[in-house]
């Protein structure tokens, strides 16, 4: 489903300042198990079987470890994204009590993780 | 390594190595896995690109402006693992294919020297030398000596060009920029971090 999920807000503090921004929650929400699906998955393939080269057996499992750590850390960037699309939604539901109602209808299911 | 049925003639030391240590099944099968990563980065990379163009109406502000940042970085370096993923695998299948003709080499090498030559222990020994020409009985093991040598000759240099090229493959990671991008967390819009 998607919700019609363009909101103007307006935030406090910043509120009282008058900035007014427009969030798309249920794009947010996509994003967020986007990013942990492809989390997951990279994660997944980065489990790579050293092969037997013979003599360059070393440098080749040597190669593999550094691109599967590599990898890794690309999938813990993932997650660490869509932790700050979760923290971000959850501050902004409680800065702002209209914005805040109307992400708790919005993003409850996200909210609730 | 097949031995000679037939009383072999006789060795008098000189040997070739004819074994093939690198498996290139194993090669191959990991080459499959990088080219299963790379896919796996490529997709993501794809999806981060999209974020990264996330429209101002959809999150705006300074958080879509932070949002957008750290998602253009970790399309950078969705890219930079999935390319480096995909020139590994690249790499590795060049190499598994290579070694599994310089196995075919080989295997040439022993069959043609087997009915002829002493072969075991991964190895062919070398008969005597003929005295000449006519010397029936070690002319046509001398002849197959110098053919599997021959190969054994082709195998080893194309062993050697294989290997190089893979080296040259993982030393080219080495000089890769290695730098993360920073994962920026969002804001409020200047209040909240």
């Amino acid at each position: 489903m998607r919700v019609s999920a363009t909101y103007d807000a307006v935030h406090s503090p910043v509120m009282t300042m008058g900035m007014t921004i427009a969030v798309d929650v249920d794009l947010l929400r996509q994003h967020r198990l986007g990013l942990l699906a492809e989390a997951d998955e990279i994660e997944r393939r980065a489990c790579l079987d050293p092969p037997d080269a013979g003599a360059l057996t070393g440098v080749t499992a040597d190669t593999l470890e550094h691109l599967s750590s590599r990898a890794g850390r690309l999938a813990a960037h993932l997650r660490e994204l869509a932790d700050a699309l979760d923290r971000w939604l959850s501050v902004a539901h409680a800065s702002d009590g209209e914005v805040g109602l109307g992400l708790d209808l919005l993003t409850s299911g996200v909210l609730a993780l | 390594m097949r031995r000679v049925a037939s009383e072999p003639l006789t060795a008098v030391g000189k040997s070739i190595d004819v074994e093939v240590r690198p498996d290139p099944t194993s090669c191959s099968l990991t080459a499959t896995q990088l080219a299963t990563l790379a896919e796996a980065c490529e997709r993501s990379q794809a999806m981060l690109s999209s974020h990264a163009r996330m429209e101002e109406e959809q999150l705006g502000g300074l958080s879509g402006i932070v949002y957008r940042h750290s998602s253009t970085l970790l399309t950078q370096a969705a890219e930079r693992t999935g390319r480096r993923s995909r020139r590994l695998a690249e790499g590795l299948a060049a190499y598994a294919q290579g070694i599994t003709e310089v196995q075919r080499l080989m295997d040439d090498a022993v069959a043609g020297a087997s009915p002829y030559l002493m072969v075991g222990g991964g190895r062919i020994w070398s008969p005597a030398e003929p005295a000449g020409p006519d010397d029936t009985r070690l002319t046509p093991a001398w002849t197959a000596w110098r053919d599997a040598v021959d190969r054994w000759r082709a195998a080893r240099a194309l062993e050697e060009e294989t290997s190089q090229a893979w080296l040259r493959v993982v030393d080219r990671g080495v000089v890769i920029d290695e730098v993360e991008p920073p994962l920026l967390d969002l804001p409020l819009d200047g209040t909240v971090r």
